[in-house]
């Protein structure tokens, strides 16, 4: 309301005086009083907000039995008991792995090797990210995770007729990825960057693999090497799973890239009561259960696959 | 008694042929009953058989459903997933793991969903390898340990389709359902599915709800027990046990075992397999359940025992019936002498029954006869040939007056005349033997009756004749035929007179005719000449002759009865009787002597009805005097008082002045019966023939008529004289002679039409001297021209009735039509047809010929007047 009085008046003595450069000179500040009430609303909300709002906005991007696309999912229903636990509406928003993050924070983030510089602000979008989405240390510099909800692990499947042969289990995860990792030398291995499957997350390029991102979805990794688009792809479990048994005898596993991951929702570092309160959340729906009948809904084996994670 | 000795040895041979007859019967019907027997045990059995292997073949189809669960079960992609992966290489911690939950997923969902009611059917599913590993495996929720029993893949073999097995031993046996499974060809395992046999064999093999003793076991080919359902038989174990692997299937083995109080008892039992299976079902049943616990050779046994005790009791009652049958022949002969006995009192009781139904019935007809002849409308009596009454019915005696009848003679009971009549009358018949009709005048009932009596012979008995005679009264028909005879009569005088008057009609128009000049040219000619002279007096003559003539005709217009009634007038009621006492005395013989003493006086009458009153009257007086004697009329004026009236026994007046008409005869008089009925109509005392018996009906009506009274008064031997009161009126009678000069006359123009010349003369010539403009015309054809032409030229016309072509009546009418206001006067010397009424409807005027000048002139001018406004 200043900002638009002190518009007022400027034109009024551009009227009075007629100058151009007197205008723009006194027009800068009002500028900068503008911008800065305009970064007023592009802030992370928390949860009183929220419960001020009165809904949860929950940043999905479709990915395998956590956002199914059709509505549902492992993660839509669990924020839909979160929203309810909060006492709040349901609002999905729908982004994509690229912008996932920016509209969870408010700014688009460059990560260069261990730093992150801030490229961009853009308009927050949700309140929390429920997609599947791998815990790494990169993203832990920007946003925040709450309690692991669900366990991975990326692993390189490779199409029936490749000539990579799957490891044997040593019954050592680093001496298996290490044995994993030894194979993929002058290797085409697809995978898809800033996501869990990222192949320089997994430093492939070191090894001597022929790294190339898909620019695809993740749901579409699987018939891309099928269809023979490369030899090799990066998969967590989950996904893993579901190939396998769509195209039975068409993808074998080779091995694990990465170690045992964990899952979480993802929170702005400003929302830490929303967080705080979805641990809380968390805990209650693993006692009483409900969680697990979720899990055995959407993922009926991953409970036999993890079982230190899920009969924790 | 010999007869039924003779009898009885027939019987006892016929007995003894019976007896080898009924053991001939007795024979067959055992190797039936044997026959039967042996047929039902066998349909026993066979049901049994059957039973049998309807609970086996469902157990088979149970076994087929679940091989059926296992091809499926082979069927699905999870395990040719899974080797599929195992095929690449892949690891059980990378990937293999998944696959393979999903095989026990698919396990997990064979265990859920078949069931049996709400009971599993399978306890475990498992892949086995060919090294006698298990790959993975699904237990159902509490299956426990039992199921958890060796396997031996060698044992199981290979094979290639999905079976049955029994496995383990003894105690621990159990079933299972299992299939080989083939990966590209190659056996890599089989899945297991184990079968909870217990709660198969509960379903589909329930024990008995019926108290049958029957049991049911499934064993192996060994004999091994699986399962068993044996309710109460529970000492046939050791016999499933031990002798099951022995049974043939389809035979039935009998086995006795220790029965419940230490007895051997016999059961029976049978072996079924279940098909595609290696079990059997075996039955268990009590002998004597299915054999009811006889045997065939036993029955026979027992019923040929029952024919030998049946014979033996026949022998017995043969005996006995021949000393039965002894006394029964002499109590049947003592029987049949009682029934002839009741037979004959039960005819003797119908006699007499029918006997009295006879007196009944005759009773009956005697008092309908009775009835009949007390009621019978005629006279019925019975005489002996001797004259004595033996009869007579109710009527007979009332009708004579007779109280007591029986054995009087005629002489007794009629005047000595009429019982001698009587008697020559009933010995006639009787001597004639026939029907003698006759009619008899009898002194009966008051008075002298006439009878038609009928007498005739009757037949009593052989010798004796009697007289019946039936007296029918007919004095009331006789009564009747001569009413009828003389109403006859008084039609054919009726007629007669119709005839008279007709020609009187036509004689009285020409005299009419006849008379009308001359009384008109008489008048005109005393005008013309002066009334001293002799001519004059001598025209007088000529006028009172042709009047006298004029009335004359009147008169016999009178007596035809065909005068058309006139309207009352005021008249000298003297000149009246005067009249007609002239006519009187001209129809009375002149041995009767008429006296008059006539008193003037005025009265309000139709001359006419006055007349005929005064004939009627004097006619009766005359009549009743036989021609001979006084008739005396007398008129004279009488004050009436209520004791006046009372006097005369005059009911119908009122007190007032009355004109007296008293008419008295020297005649026979009447006696008082008579003279109460004189005036009934038809009442007469005149000859049949001679009197319509209306006359003074039609009096005492012409006088009431005229507001009049009449009375009677009449002694026997002396005379009657009849009384008539009129109403006397004060006004008098304009009876001063009329003279031309004095006529009223006119100018006006009057076409006279008449056919006859001398009487359309004297008319012009009449109306001339009145001073009318006459045009005269003899044809009503060319009258009518005359009119049509010049209608204008007419004030009057004066027409006769009775021409040729046109009547005075048709002129009138086209006249006017032509001219509807132009005044006519009709003339008539008479007609039937023509009234006053009548001609007042036409529109003209009526004027009776022979009219006289005066009659004339006064009708033209009043004509006139009523026409002027």
């Amino acid at each position: 309301m200043i900002a638009i009085s002190r518009m007022r008046a400027i034109l009024q003595f551009r009227r009075k005086t007629g100058s151009r450069w007197t205008i723009v000179a006194n027009a800068f500040p009002l500028c900068v009083v503008f911008l800065f009430s305009l970064a007023h609303f592009s802030h992370c909300a928390d949860l009183e907000e929220i419960q001020k709002r009165g809904v949860l906005l929950h940043l999905g991007v479709p990915y395998a039995n956590f956002v199914t696309g059709s509505g549902d999912g492992l993660d839509v229903e669990l924020m839909k008991l979160f929203a309810e636990h909060l006492g709040v509406g349901y609002q999905y928003v729908p982004s994509n792995w690229t912008d996932v993050i920016a509209d969870l924070t408010g700014k688009r983030f460059s990560f260069e090797g261990e730093s992150v510089r801030v490229v961009a602000e853009v308009p927050v979008r949700g309140d929390v990210i429920a997609s599947g989405m791998t815990i790494l240390p990169q993203r832990r510099k920007v946003i925040s995770f709450g309690t692991p909800t669900f366990p991975t692990q990326v692993w390189l499947v490779a199409r029936h007729d490749s000539s990579l042969s799957p490891i044997l289990p040593s019954g050592d995860m680093v001496r298996d990825i290490a044995s994993v990792k030894s194979q993929l030398k002058g290797r085409d291995v697809l995978g898809i960057a800033d996501t869990c499957i990222d192949p320089d997350l997994y430093h492939l390029k070191d090894i001597g693999a022929r790294t190339r991102c898909f620019t695809g979805k993740l749901n579409e990794l699987a018939p891309a090497i099928i269809n023979g688009e490369a030899e090799l792809t990066l998969l967590d479990v989950a996904d893993s799973i579901i190939a396998l048994e769509k195209w039975p005898g068409k993808l074998k596993v080779i091995g694990p890239i990465s170690p045992v991951q964990d899952m979480s929702c993802a929170f702005s570092p400003e929302a830490d009561r929303l967080r705080q309160s979805f641990n809380t959340f968390f805990d209650q729906i693993r006692r009483d259960g409900t969680y697990s009948r979720l899990v055995r809904k959407y993922y009926p084996t991953a409970p036999a696959h993890f079982p230190e994670f899920f009969e924790k | 008694m010999k007869t039924d000795e003779r009898l009885l040895r027939k019987q006892n041979v016929s007995m003894v042929l019976f007896s080898l007859a009924l053991i001939g019967c007795i024979t067959i019907l055992l190797y039936i009953a044997y026959s039967s027997q042996q047929r039902i045990q066998t349909f026993a059995l066979d049901q049994l058989r059957q039973d049998a292997e309807k609970r086996a073949g469902a157990v088979s189809y149970f076994y087929l459903e679940r091989r059926n669960d296992l091809n499926s079960l082979a069927e699905q992609r999870a395990l040719s997933t899974f080797f599929e992966n195992q095929a690449l290489g892949m690891s059980m911690q990378y990937g293999l793991r998944d696959s393979l939950f999903a095989i026990s997923e698919q396990f997990e969902k064979l265990l859920d969903e078949k069931k049996l009611g709400a009971q599993r059917i399978f306890t475990r599913v498992l892949f086995l390898n060919t090294d006698g590993s298990i790959l993975t495996e699904s237990r159902a929720k509490g299956s426990g340990e039992a199921d958890a029993r060796p396997l031996s893949p060698p044992a199981l073999g290979e094979g290639t389709y999905p079976d049955i097995r029994l496995i383990g031993e003894r105690n621990e046996t159990g079933v299972i359902a299992t299939i080989p499974y083939y990966f590209k060809g190659k056996y890599v395992g089989r899945i297991i599915a184990f079968i909870a046999s217990d709660v198969v064999y509960d379903y589909l093999l329930q024990p008995q709800t019926s108290p049958s003793k029957r049991a049911l076991a499934v064993t192996g080919e060994k004999g091994q027990l699986l399962y068993s359902a044996l309710g109460p038989a529970q000492n046939v174990l050791h016999v499933i046990e031990n002798h099951s692997p022995e049974m043939i299937s389809g035979l039935t083995y009998h086995y006795g075992i220790p029965g419940e109080n230490g007895a051997n008892k016999e059961i029976i039992s049978l072996r079924t397999p279940i098909h595609d299976t290696p079990f059997y079902l075996v039955s268990i049943a009590p002998s004597e359940e299915i054999l009811s616990g006889l045997t065939p050779a036993k029955l026979l046994f027992f019923m040929a025992a029952v024919c030998l005790l049946i014979l033996c009791a026949m022998l017995l009652v043969t005996r006995i019936n021949s000393r039965k049958f002894l006394l029964q022949a002499r109590l049947s002969e003592a029987a049949r002498s009682q029934k002839a006995l009741e037979e004959k009192n039960e005819l003797l009781q119908k006699e007499i029954a029918e006997r009295l139904r006879a007196e009944e019935s005759l009773r009956n007809s005697q008092e309908l006869f009775s009835t009949f002849m007390s009621h019978l409308p005629a006279a019925v009596y019975m005489r002996d040939p001797e004259g004595r009454f033996l009869f007579a019915n109710r009527y007979c005696m009332e009708v004579f007056g007779w109280e007591d009848v029986i054995g009087k003679t005629a002489a007794e009971l009629f005047p000595p005349e009429q019982a001698e009549r009587m008697d020559s009358d009933d010995k006639m018949a009787l001597r004639q033997g026939k029907h003698v009709i006759n009619e008899t005048i009898s002194n009966a009932l008051g008075g002298e009756r006439v009878f038609e009596t009928r007498k005739f012979t009757v037949l009593a008995g052989r010798d004796t004749t009697l007289l019946g005679a039936v007296l029918l009264d007919i004095t009331e028909r006789r009564k009747a035929e001569a009413d009828k005879q003389r109403l006859e009569l008084q039609l054919r005088q009726s007629q007669k007179l119709e005839a008279i008057g007709t020609l009187a009609g036509g004689i009285a128009h020409d005299f009419n005719n006849i008379l009308s000049p001359i009384i008109g040219f008489t008048e005109m000619a005393l005008a013309d000449i002066p009334r001293t002279s002799q001519m004059s007096d001598n025209l007088e003559e000529v006028l009172k002759a042709a009047n006298r003539a004029r009335d004359l005709v009147k008169q016999i217009l009178f007596v035809s009865r065909y005068v058309p009634e006139q309207q009352r007038a005021a008249v000298d009621l003297s000149s009246v009787v005067s009249e007609a006492l002239k006519f009187l005395r001209a129809l009375l013989p002149t041995t009767i002597e008429i006296r008059r003493n006539l008193e003037k006086g005025v009265v309000l009458a139709d001359v006419t009805q006055i007349h005929r009153v005064l004939m009627n009257l004097c006619t009766n007086a005359a009549h009743a005097m036989n021609d001979r004697g006084i008739l005396d009329v007398q008129l004279s004026r009488v004050d009436l008082g209520k004791s006046d009236l009372a006097d005369r026994s005059i009911v119908d007046l009122r007190p007032g002045s009355y004109l007296e008409l008293c008419i008295s005869d020297t005649g026979s008089g009447m006696d008082t019966a008579t003279m109460e009925r004189i005036f009934d109509p038809y009442f007469t005392t005149k000859e049949v023939g001679k009197g319509s018996g209306l006359g003074l009906a039609v009096v005492r009506g012409i006088v009431k008529k005229h507001d009049g009274a009449i009375s009677v008064r009449s002694e026997q031997g002396k005379g009657t004289t009849f009384r008539v009161y009129l109403p006397l009126m004060e006004a008098s009678v304009d009876r001063t002679a009329d003279t031309v000069k004095a006529l009223p006359t006119g100018n006006e123009r009057v076409l006279l039409v008449d056919d006859e010349r001398v009487v359309a003369e004297m008319g012009k010539a009449v109306l001339d001297r009145l001073g009318y403009r006459v045009t005269t015309e003899t044809d009503s054809l060319r009258a009518l021209d005359i009119f049509r032409s010049r209608p204008d030229e007419f004030d009057l016309i004066i027409t006769d009735y009775t021409m040729p072509h046109l009547t005075g009546i048709d002129l009138s009418r086209e006249m006017h039509l032509i001219r509807p206001d132009i005044p006519i006067i009709l003339c008539t010397g008479y007609s039937q047809e023509v009234t006053l009424e009548s001609a007042a409807k036409l529109g003209v005027e009526l004027v009776m010929k022979p009219f006289a000048m005066k009659e004339i002139a006064v009708l033209i001018r009043e004509v006139f007047r009523k026409k002027r406004p």
